[in-house]
């Protein structure tokens, strides 16, 4: 019997394309991010600055200017499939969490979860979790852990 | 008492942000390259360690004198400049006897794995001779253990 096929994040949007990386965003992560640059607000435009450089830092160079501040790995979690580190973009209190894979031969930091709540200055353990889940099931990472 | 209304757009805040984050940028570059760390930083320049992690937050607003004295704490010296400024005043290589090199053509060798300071002067050397259509390359030469520099015609 055929089960479901994983999904793959060669499907996913790529929203930054660079030399040494892209960052691809899962459906629901995708449309946060259009929602956060969409945003007029100071804060808003603040966030939409940052972030465009903190994501072209990433795909052009090595992150190593990022500090924690800007780009963390938050945690690691065991899956059914192996380790899944989960790493946040963090801006005024908005996160994006994902893992760094290898999408179509290319170093690839896929965001599948979003936090706008901005109630916290700490990540959110739950979304953090969900974020493994999403990695975990992804044929990219299956194929690396293999 | 009137109060004059805050105008601001998208384009002001990203020059206002992307200082922040050039300045940020530098210190952590510089932080690498001279292998401090955060602790050893801040008890140089006099802060907290907290005060230095918070000039790395999104949400930082270091004053232009705390951007000094991290500098100075890191053995730097800022050179305020603008972007167009900065720009016209590059030499232009119209004339190689401008520069006291050796133009011969020449071919590279491998460099040692340590070139360190010498490599960080290439990369500026290649950026400042990016727009010189007259030299296409830009070549390190490794003799009995020194380095010359030369550049080669196009």
């Amino acid at each position: 019997m055929k089960g479901l096929q994983p999904p793959t994040a060669t499907l996913y949007d790529i929203v930054v394309r660079g030399d040494a990386a892209d960052i691809r965003l899962a459906p629901t992560a995708y449309a946060a991010y259009v929602a956060a640059r969409a945003g007029t607000d100071k804060i808003s435009m603040q966030r939409k600055a940052h972030l465009e450089r903190y994501f072209r830092e990433f795909c052009e160079h090595n992150p190593h200017r990022l500090t924690d501040e800007k780009f963390k790995k938050e945690q690691t979690f065991a899956t059914a499939h192996g380790k899944v580190a989960v790493w946040a973009f963090k801006a005024w209190q908005w996160r994006l969490y994902g893992s760094i894979l290898t999408v179509a031969g290319k170093r690839t930091f896929v965001g599948t979860r979003v936090d706008d709540s901005k109630k916290q200055n700490k990540a959110n353990k739950t979304l953090l979790k969900l974020a493994a889940d999403d990695i975990a099931r992804l044929i990219e990472f299956q194929s690396k852990g293999k | 008492m009137s109060r004059m209304a805050a105008i601001v757009d998208q384009s002001t805040i990203e020059a206002e942000e992307n200082l922040l984050i050039d300045f940020q940028f530098l210190i952590q570059e510089l932080i690498m390259e001279k292998g401090l760390s955060r602790t050893q930083l801040a008890a140089k320049a006099g802060i907290s360690k907290a005060r230095l992690s918070q000039l790395f937050k999104s949400d930082a607003n270091p004053t232009a004198k705390t951007f000094a004295r991290i500098l100075h704490a890191l053995g730097e010296t800022a050179c305020v400049t603008t972007k167009r400024k900065f720009l016209s005043s590059r030499t232009p290589v119209n004339d190689p006897t401008e520069w006291n090199w050796d133009f011969s053509e020449t071919t590279s060798t491998t460099a040692p794995a340590d070139m360190g300071k010498t490599a960080q002067f290439v990369a500026v050397l290649r950026e400042n001779l990016a727009s010189n259509d007259n030299y296409s390359s830009l070549v390190v030469e490794w003799e009995n253990g020194r380095q010359s520099i030369s550049l080669k015609a196009a």
